[in-house]
């Protein structure tokens, strides 16, 4: 699975560009943060390349084909962000969604159906919610629906929008895990809006910078530092790394 | 889930023969079954009882419940797609524009009866497609101007229903518009049978095949889009399907409501809302419904009293309890 977008731009009112010549390129087996401010574009980027919204200029290529969207290829699979819901539907009923680019068009879910939405579930840990209504689940839970949904399509590409954004943070640490193992074990790739340097920096191989006046994209290690989030934010860091200490991981620190 | 369905199956079976024997006039069950077996022997000599139960009754019963299954299951259908449980058929204008169609028959043509079935049809699915295509013209939001043509479409064709009863004779006219609007079964026929279901049940037909993805589009255009399902196609789909129903339907009874919007709220709340089940449980509750109503409907009084009438009597505080029940202590 290769996604492309080559030379991208787009605009809505014709006069500031929200997208300026953007090119990048996302095989499989690889996660990318999206990074930016409010307001920058990053919803917008998701939209222009799913193909909700047209690209004024530039094309946007699966697998080498030059496509008008992604959003409705069986390859793809978008997770919403889990705000409260209104649907009366059962978690089982709400996974078993995620099959429908799978199911011949006017035909009605099978077995085989079933037993992908119950691997789905078990693999994110929610199949004991299964028979519960889901505008009885917390944020967490939904957000953990959206992401077995899409995993019961069998999909290469997830892309999801700020999955974290109304999670606490053991929730959001467990979500994270999750999109990590199962893109690892998987081969998954995924794009992930997120407000979160750490959690960028902790899950992604690849990250978006998007700005006002330009984007930068590249391995996360090289790019994703404190000249960048001066540069993308405004905002003077210090990223620690703490091996010192003993634990394998790096964090992030907003200075004033 | 199925055991519920296999259930109402059971009851509808049950009420449709009850009704066959109850009524103004009562016939022995004994003499029912006696006049079924007689027409599969073909042994000749019609009694007055074969009559009635024959000629009278049996299409009365059909047409109960293939106006009642339709009308459910269109009803379910439309609240699936326009995501509201408050919706009915009636929301593209279908029965303003069929009310119309059947008032103007019976202003011009007062003696036909086949003429108005045709005109009521006709302007019933033409009313929709008029408020479809008013809708088209907005690029953005498509529901929302769905609802609001069919609104206004609806008014336009009431309000020339209004003119007709203004300008039509008062002593015949008048009342035969008045009490046809009000909907009933009098009359009914198996050619009535035959003539209907044809769009009702082509039009069941094709909610049944589309009840799996009507639960993806009560999602919402863009999710629905990211999971594989053409909103804007499968919604033109469920809207043909369910006018194709409701023009049937208002075409042989006259303007019945509630039942569209009424069951599905009820079986709501007994099945769930999925529509794989949800579709063919409303249809069979539908049916029992209105077999039941229009029971009462010809027995309760000398004169028939029109259904249209007893389903909202009946309809106003089953919703109300339905809707209240979760929070009554």
């Amino acid at each position: 699975m290769k996604l492309e977008m080559k030379n991208g731009c787009f605009s809505y009112d014709g006069k500031t560009n929200i997208l300026s010549n953007i090119n990048l390129e996302i095989d499989h087996n690889t996660i990318v943060s999206v990074l930016g401010q409010n307001g920058v574009g990053k919803t917008t980027f998701l939209k222009c390349l799913l193909g909700i919204f047209k690209l004024n200029s530039g094309e946007i290529y699966l697998d080498g084909s030059k496509v008008d969207q992604i959003l409705n290829k069986k390859e793809v699979a978008y997770v919403p962000q889990a705000g409260k819901t209104n649907l009366p539907y059962r978690v089982n009923d709400l996974v078993l969604m995620g099959r429908t680019k799978l199911i011949p068009p006017f035909s009605m879910p099978k077995k085989i159906d079933e037993e992908k939405s119950k691997i789905a579930m078990e693999e994110v840990g929610i199949y004991h919610l299964k028979d519960r209504k889901c505008t009885e689940l917390s944020g967490g839970q939904l957000q953990m629906v959206y992401l077995a949904r899409a995993i019961a399509g069998e999909s290469q590409l997830i892309i999801l929008d700020e999955p974290e954004a109304h999670l606490d943070f053991k929730n959001q640490k467990i979500i994270l895990d999750k999109i990590l193992n199962l893109s690892k074990s998987k081969g998954i790739s995924c794009i992930i809006n997120t407000h979160s340097p750490e959690n960028a920096m902790s899950i992604s191989d690849y990250t978006l910078f998007l700005g006002k006046d330009g984007y930068e994209y590249g391995l996360t290690e090289e790019i994703l530092n404190e000249e960048n989030i001066e540069v993308y934010f405004g905002m003077k860091s210090k990223i620690l790394d703490l091996k010192s200490m003993g634990i394998n991981k790096k964090t992030f620190v907003l200075l004033d | 889930m199925n055991k519920k369905i296999a259930l109402g199956i059971i009851i509808l079976i049950l009420v449709s023969f009850a009704s066959l024997f109850l009524g103004r006039y009562s016939i022995e069950p004994r003499e029912v079954i006696e006049a079924f077996s007689n027409k599969i022997h073909n042994v000749s000599g019609e009694s007055f009882n074969s009559a009635v139960i024959w000629d009278i009754r049996i299409p009365r019963v059909l047409l109960n419940i293939l106006v009642g299954f339709g009308l459910s299951v269109a009803g379910t259908s439309f609240q699936g797609i326009f995501k509201n449980n408050l919706v009915s058929p009636d929301i593209l204008g279908v029965s303003s524009g069929a009310g119309f169609g059947a008032a103007l028959a019976l202003l011009l043509f007062p003696g036909s009866s086949k003429l108005l079935l045709i005109i009521s049809f006709s302007i019933g699915i033409l009313s929709v497609a008029i408020s479809y295509l008013i809708a088209k013209i907005k690029v953005e939001d498509s529901v929302l101007s769905l609802v609001l043509s069919g609104v206004i479409v609806g008014s336009f064709f009431n309000a020339l229903t209004s003119f007709i009863k203004l300008i039509a004779d008062t002593e015949s006219t008048l009342p035969s518009i008045t009490y046809w609007l009000m909907g009933s079964f009098t009359g009914a026929s198996m050619d009535k049978v035959f003539l209907a279901s044809v769009p009702i049940i082509s039009g069941i037909v094709i909610l049944f095949i589309l009840r799996w993805r009507i639960n993806i589009l009560s999602l919402g255009d863009e999710e629905a889009k990211s999971l594989g399902v053409n909103p804007k196609r499968h919604r033109v789909l469920v809207i043909m399907a369910s006018t194709l129903i409701t023009s049937g339907a208002v075409m042989v009874s006259g303007i019945i409501g509630w039942i569209g919007m009424l069951i599905p709220n009820i079986c709501r709340e007994i099945i769930g809302a999925d529509n794989r089940y949800l579709i063919p449980f409303s249809g069979i509750v539908g049916a029992v419904f209105l077999v039941l109503v229009d029971l009462i409907a010809r027995s309760l009084t000398g004169t028939e009293i029109p259904i249209g009438i007893l389903t909202a009597i009946l309809g106003a505080p089953m919703f109300i309890y339905t809707y209240t029940r979760r929070d009554i202590k």
